[in-house]
């Protein structure tokens, strides 16, 4: 009986994921860019971005131990704000949901859903000549929305910086910081090198692409992508899967993805992404409880929105 | 990031200079007057630093702006000859293939500079745009007149030299209603039915930079800036064109050049009226004082640049902070070849 209260509780969460979320970032959204029309339009600039992906079955392992065939579905909605405060400030003010569901009909401590619901707070700021920088923290939950509580409450810091050397060639220096993290604080180099005129290796992390200009619009690319997050488990989860050390535990989840794709400006204010590939690795890692699950590559296919407006 | 790229800013012909006063008013002082500089370090001005202000938005949502002060250690009188003479394309970083001054009256001649290379990149996709161009389909800087009379002179031959040929044609045309109408005689582009007109997204420009347009009123009035485009200029400007990368694509300009000597400081006018695409129209404006620093004399040359260009209407945000920051580097680079060849060739 209390497993199939469970399975209800659990149905019930991705209802409720599903069908909350979503709308309330789309009210959010609209209501946004309404009280921005009273300021100069150029001086406020509107950042959406969507993204849907499905990888398929991988087989996964829990330490050594084959737990069955996992399939995935990644959603990922982020909604910004940015108005100029000064000539060399810009404010960054949104939202962010990002969601990972895994089919769990199979044996292991896998979580099935891993999402987490985040308000975007930040700034850009001219430091120097050459020299832009971004830092924006995103305070929100980080794990199960049907049980929030200061444990899977959380506040990941992201800053970056650019180096722009000129039109062809500019350096990214970046820094993630989350304490509930394994690794707490994480640096990432990378560069977006135009070497030629069709050709530009934009080595920029979680996205390192190498990238062909087919024409003015479109634009094919090998790349990479890292999703990587931390996120709480339930306060049950544990005890659902035999496994009570796992309650509220802590996960860090990373996927890396590896394929072509293209990248459409269906207009100058809207670009088009589609990919497909293989997820070469994958990992959710109770890292403080010594449980690891890992994934055989398996193949993948994601599509992308971007709009700036 | 694509966005990043676009700029490559080369209106060259305008560089600096004009004949030097006798006698010099405090040119940082007149700097703070109108311009972002409100302090400056001369001793790293004179050392060679090239000092740099990106521009604020603009009401003008295709324009941005930049401004840049530099030395020049030699006379304003010898900064003006030498940049008389000066070759931009002997500066490879600039991806200028051709560039020349224009006879008054122009003549098909002028444009003999003009080849395309087969081997470029940046040039095919020149050939490519226009021979794809029809009176309906319009995605360089034309008229559907411009593209008809285009598309009818490449189908008759469509060889590089051909289409060098019917580029010169256009320029001509184009250069001829401007040298006859001045500001005035500038021909539209067409995009998506509506006119666009370069002269008027030039004043759009201009006129949002109110001390900018007092300091240098008495140039723009007498170039026909600040009216209504009717009257034509008092000032007998240099014509030139050039063909050069911009944003990885061939690009052609016309521009024109204005001098002015004002009181003990002397004032230009640089602008690019025609591009054949990546932009709409730019405008550079100059102003040249003397300067002595102890046992160190020279010129200061303020600089502001203005640009109109499709992309910026949505450029925003941290993109766009990055646009006038890279627009400022590949200004300097223009600059830094220009005073590479001044001490190169003493």
């Amino acid at each position: 009986m209390s497993r199939i209260n469970d399975n209800v509780w659990v149905t019930m969460k991705r209802i409720f994921s599903n069908s909350f979320i979503l709308p309330m970032l789309l009210v959010v959204m609209p209501a946004a860019p309404t009280s921005a029309l009273a300021a100069e339009s150029m001086a406020v600039a509107h950042e959406l971005d969507l993204g849907l992906g499905y990888a398929g079955r991988g087989v996964t392992y829990q330490d050594g131990r084959n737990v069955g065939s996992i399939y995935e579905l990644a959603t990922d909605v982020k909604y910004v704000i940015s108005p100029q405060i000064t000539n060399d400030l810009l404010l960054r003010v949104g939202a962010d949901w990002e969601r990972f569901a895994f089919d769990t009909s199979q044996t292991g401590a896998l979580p099935d859903i891993l999402q987490h619901v985040s308000a975007v707070v930040g700034f850009d700021y001219q430091v120097a000549d050459q020299w832009l920088m971004r830092t924006e923290i995103q305070p929100g939950v980080y794990g199960s929305l049907a049980q929030i509580g200061w444990r899977n409450v959380d506040a990941p810091l992201f800053m970056g910086a650019v180096y722009l050397r000129d039109a062809d060639l500019q350096w990214f220096f970046g820094l993630r910081v989350d304490l509930r993290s394994q690794y707490p604080v994480f640096p990432a180099l990378g560069f977006r090198w135009k070497y030629a005129d069709d050709w530009t290796l934009n080595f920029q992390l979680p996205k390192p692409r190498l990238e062909y200009d087919v024409n003015d619009d479109l634009k094919a690319y090998l790349g990479a992508g890292v999703k990587a997050g931390t996120f709480v488990v339930g306060e049950r989860f544990g005890d659902i899967h035999g496994m009570p050390a796992l309650n509220n535990a802590t996960v860090d989840y990373t996927d890396v993805r590896l394929g072509p794709g293209f990248a459409w400006k269906v207009l100058p204010t809207l670009t088009l992404e589609a990919e497909g590939g293989y997820m070469i690795y994958r990992t959710w890692d109770f890292f403080d409880k010594h449980v690891k699950l890992d994934s055989h590559p398996a193949p993948y296919f994601q599509l992308a929105c971007h709009a700036r407006f | 990031m694509k966005q990043l790229s676009i700029f490559l800013i080369m209106w060259l012909c305008g560089a600096v200079a004009a004949p030097a006063p006798s006698h010099a008013s405090d040119p940082l002082e007149n700097l703070k007057k109108f311009s972002d500089f409100q302090k400056i370090d001369v001793k790293r001005l004179l050392e060679g630093e090239i000092f740099s202000q990106r521009g604020p938005l603009m009401n003008f949502p295709n324009g941005i702006s930049t401004q840049i002060c530099f030395f020049v250690p030699l006379s304003p009188e010898a900064v003006f000859r030498l940049q008389q003479s000066w070759d931009p394309t002997r500066c490879a970083s600039l991806k200028i293939y051709a560039s020349s001054g224009l006879s008054s009256p122009c003549q098909p001649r002028d444009f003999k500079k003009l080849h395309l290379d087969p081997g470029s990149r940046p040039v095919k996709w020149l050939v490519e745009k226009t021979l794809a161009t029809t009176s309906g389909k319009l995605e360089l800087n034309l008229t559907s007149s411009d593209a008809r009379e285009l598309s009818a002179c490449v189908s008759k031959d469509s060889s590089l030299n051909s289409i060098g040929s019917c580029w010169s044609k256009l320029l001509l045309t184009r250069a001829t209603a401007f040298q006859l109408k001045g500001l005035g005689g500038v021909l539209p582009y067409e995009a998506e039915g509506d006119f666009l007109y370069p002269s008027v997204q030039l004043r759009s420009m201009l006129q949002e930079q109110g001390k900018i347009i007092q300091e240098f009123a008495p140039l723009l009035q007498k170039t026909g800036m600040l009216g209504n485009g009717a009257e034509v200029s008092s000032l007998q400007p240099l014509y030139n064109w050039s063909f050069f990368e911009a944003n990885h694509h061939a690009t052609l300009n016309l521009g024109a050049v204005y001098q002015l000597a004002v009181g003990d400081h002397y004032q230009l006018l640089d602008i690019d009226y025609y591009a054949s695409s990546t932009y709409y129209a730019a405008a550079t404006l100059y102003e040249i004082w003397p300067i002595r620093d102890g046992k160190k004399t020279g010129s200061l040359v303020w600089r502001g640049d203005f640009l109109a260009a499709p992309m910026l209407r949505y450029t925003k945000g941290i993109e766009r902070l990055a646009y006038g920051v890279i627009m400022i580097q590949e200004i300097k680079k223009v600059i830094r070849c220009f005073l590479d060849d001044i001490r190169t060739k003493p």
